[in-house]
């Protein structure tokens, strides 16, 4: 296999292969960190817009 | 952050990537599986080959023992082993016939002697071989009935070898003779013309013990490429007194035949030095129709090459009818020229002045002394006559006898000399009024001619005053006017006294022999003489010419160069290119991709003010790497 014979094979394993994979696996992380993310942030969202509403309610009193 | 460990990563896959492809690339050619599946029945010449792969193919040349040492000439991989399917009984006999026509790129201007390895598989239970070679006009030149050749009616055969009793037991090379067994496999060496064009039938004829099984080899491809596969296969098996089996078969293939081409021939002409121990013979014929009817001295004339310019021969001359030796001459030392003559006159020669069986003069020299002799030979289709079981041409050893050239024995044709084709001495041989002495070289006599004398005879003691010989009539010698040969008018005039006397012995041989000014000495001559003025303006010109030439020829392999670069580093750079493109394509969408989903976390933690700086971080990159494409666009 002469050089040329090589970049192909490179461009192929890289673009073809490699890189369509590598999305895989960064989608499959990525969407595994948003879910790992969300319910902390609701929580964190909803305590804090309850205490806002707790805050609201108690001056009332 | 999610990037700096999988960068890392990353690399070492990328790392990885790069250098697998070379160690892929550099054991791809060592994982090939070769799988040799030899036959039961295979031998050296005979097993399973891959053409297409050149490092399993043995080339047929390869096979022959000892290796060729000339032009070789035979199918590109082993042959094929073939075997009969039939069982012989005594005396039995299997025919083999090819044809081949060799190019002038294969034996240039012709081919004086070569040695040939036949297709036949010779074992025990070969008794005997026989050996034709015959040039033909057709490319269908015969049919076989049985074991039996015919010629077709057109074919105009000539004989030019005939060996009907080669020793299949021969299995050495040094033994002297031109026959050897190696490997189940017959050499002969055949001295013989062999010339470009012509096409050559070779029919071998084996004879076989009881019980055997003939086989021979055949070819993978067409001998010589000569576009001629048409071989002959017959077999006459004898099942009882008078009674045989016979069956013959033609078929589109070349039988395992390779020639090696070991001597050349030039115009016809061709020389052979061998050793020659007292008692060695040289044998030949001379058809000599002018010398019929003639009284007079049987004169012998002949040139031979020494390290020291002389050797010691014994002459003798027989007529083939009448069996008188017509002319004797023992252990005479000669320079450089055989001039035998015998010192009383014969009566009128017998014989005819046509070429027949019974014609020809038998010529036997006989060495005194051990020496190594080159003789000259040239191929004739009429003196190449046989002396009754002889061959035409000997060269004979006195232990063992070596047949220095194959030749047809008589009865074939009858009296049709020129039915064959061999080589004789370049001698010629005379019938003449005076006796001849020895030469006395560098010299040339005029000689003084009795006016009695016929032109004929005047001319016959010209051209053998030519040789500088000093002639002896009734005890007067006829030396008169000698001089040297000064410049080129006298030689041609010497010339023209060769050709009229018909010595037979043309003018460029005799200037090898004497002091004579060659043919090139004369045209050198001429030449000058014409070197005048205009020759210097032509030279001048033709020089200016070469000039120009050389700068254009300059200039095209400069050219030539370039495009021969840009061929072979054309694929290096554009493997680069897109090495480097295949980097860029897979970084910069993981890179892009990364910061996306950093951009997405951010955001799902909450951290909108951290998401929007990385958006404007990826942004900013982007823009980056789109100018630098920009700009090496």
């Amino acid at each position: 296999m002469d050089f040329l014979g090589i970049s192909t094979w490179i461009w192929d394993l890289l673009v073809l292969q490699l890189l369509p994979f590598v999305s895989m696996v960064l989608l499959i992380i990525g969407v595994f960190g948003v879910v790992n993310r969300l319910p902390d942030t609701i929580t964190n969202y909803a305590k804090a817009q309850a205490a806002k509403i707790s805050k609201a309610f108690g001056k009332k009193r | 952050m999610l990037s700096k460990h999988v960068l890392t990563v990353m690399a070492i896959v990328l790392v990885a990537c790069m250098i697998t492809p070379s160690i892929y690339a550099a054991t791809m050619d060592e994982s090939e599986i070769l799988v040799d599946m030899e036959s039961a029945h295979a031998d050296e010449y005979d097993e399973l080959v891959n053409i297409a792969e050149d490092s399993s193919t043995i080339p047929n040349y390869d096979t022959w023992d000892p290796a060729p040492q000339g032009i070789w000439i035979g199918s590109n991989t082993q042959e094929s082993h073939f075997q009969l399917g039939v069982v012989t009984s005594t005396n039995s006999t299997v025919t083999l016939v090819w044809s081949v026509r060799f190019t002038s790129s294969q034996i240039m201007s012709g081919v004086s002697e070569h040695t040939i390895r036949l297709p036949l598989h010779v074992d025990d239970s070969v008794t005997n071989i026989a050996l034709y070679v015959v040039a033909v006009d057709l490319v269908q030149s015969c049919t076989l009935n049985g074991a039996t050749i015919t010629y077709s009616s057109g074919a105009n055969q000539k004989y030019i070898y005939q060996r009907s009793a080669l020793d299949p037991t021969d299995s050495s090379i040094m033994d002297g003779n031109d026959v050897y067994v190696r490997n189940n496999r017959m050499y002969v060496n055949i001295v013989a013309p062999f010339y470009p064009g012509q096409i050559y039938t070779f029919s071998l004829s084996a004879t076989y013990a009881m019980d055997a099984s003939p086989s021979w080899y055949i070819a993978p491809n067409d001998v010589a490429s000569d576009s001629i596969i048409n071989s002959w296969v017959g077999w006459t098996i004898p099942t009882g007194p008078g009674t045989d089996t016979r069956d013959q078969k033609r078929l589109d293939i070349d039988w395992g035949v390779s020639y090696d081409m070991r001597g050349g021939l030039g115009n016809g002409i061709t020389a052979f030095t061998y050793y020659m121990n007292a008692g060695d013979t040289l044998l030949w014929c001379i058809w000599a129709p002018y010398a019929v009817g003639l009284n007079g001295y049987h004169t012998l004339t002949m040139p031979f090459y020494t390290d020291t310019g002389e050797a010691n021969f014994s002459v003798e001359v027989i007529h083939r009818g009448t069996g008188d030796t017509v002319l004797s001459l023992p252990n005479t030392t000669y320079q450089q020229v055989i001039l035998a003559s015998n010192s009383a006159p014969e009566n009128a020669t017998p014989g005819y002045a046509i070429p027949s069986y019974d014609n020809m003069f038998i010529v036997n020299l006989t060495a005194g002394a051990g020496q190594w002799v080159t003789f000259y030979f040239r191929t004739t289709p009429l003196e190449a006559y046989s002396t009754g079981g002889n061959n035409v041409t000997r060269f004979s050893q006195l232990n063992p006898e070596y047949n220095f050239m194959g030749s047809p024995f008589p009865g074939i044709f009858g009296n049709q000399p020129e039915k064959y084709i061999g080589f004789v001495p370049i001698s010629s041989y005379l019938v003449c009024p005076t006796q001849i002495e020895q030469p006395i070289l560098g010299s040339y006599v005029e000689p003084v001619v009795p006016e009695s004398f016929s032109i004929f005879e005047k001319g016959i003691i010209n051209g053998l005053y030519l040789f500088g010989v000093k002639v002896i009539q009734n005890g007067v010698e006829f030396v008169a006017n000698a001089f040297d040969i000064q410049n080129a008018g006298e030689a041609v005039v010497v010339a023209a006294s060769l050709m009229m006397g018909g010595a037979g012995v043309t003018w460029w041989v005799v200037s090898a022999l004497t002091d004579l000014p060659s043919p090139i000495d004369v045209y050198r001559s001429i030449q000058g003489a014409f070197n005048n003025v205009l020759d210097i303006v032509w030279d001048a010109l033709k020089a200016f010419g070469n000039f120009l030439w050389s700068i254009g020829e300059y200039i095209y392999d400069t050219l030539t160069w370039l495009a021969e670069q840009i061929v072979e580093y054309g694929a290096i750079l554009l493997g680069i290119l897109i090495v480097g493109a295949a980097l860029v394509i897979f970084f910069m969408p993981i890179y892009a991709q990364l910061k996306l989903w950093s951009i997405a976390w951010s955001l799902a933690e909450g951290k909108f003010k951290e998401a929007a700086a990385q958006a404007q971080d990826l942004a900013a990159t982007t823009s980056s790497a789109v100018g630098k494409i920009k700009g090496l666009i």
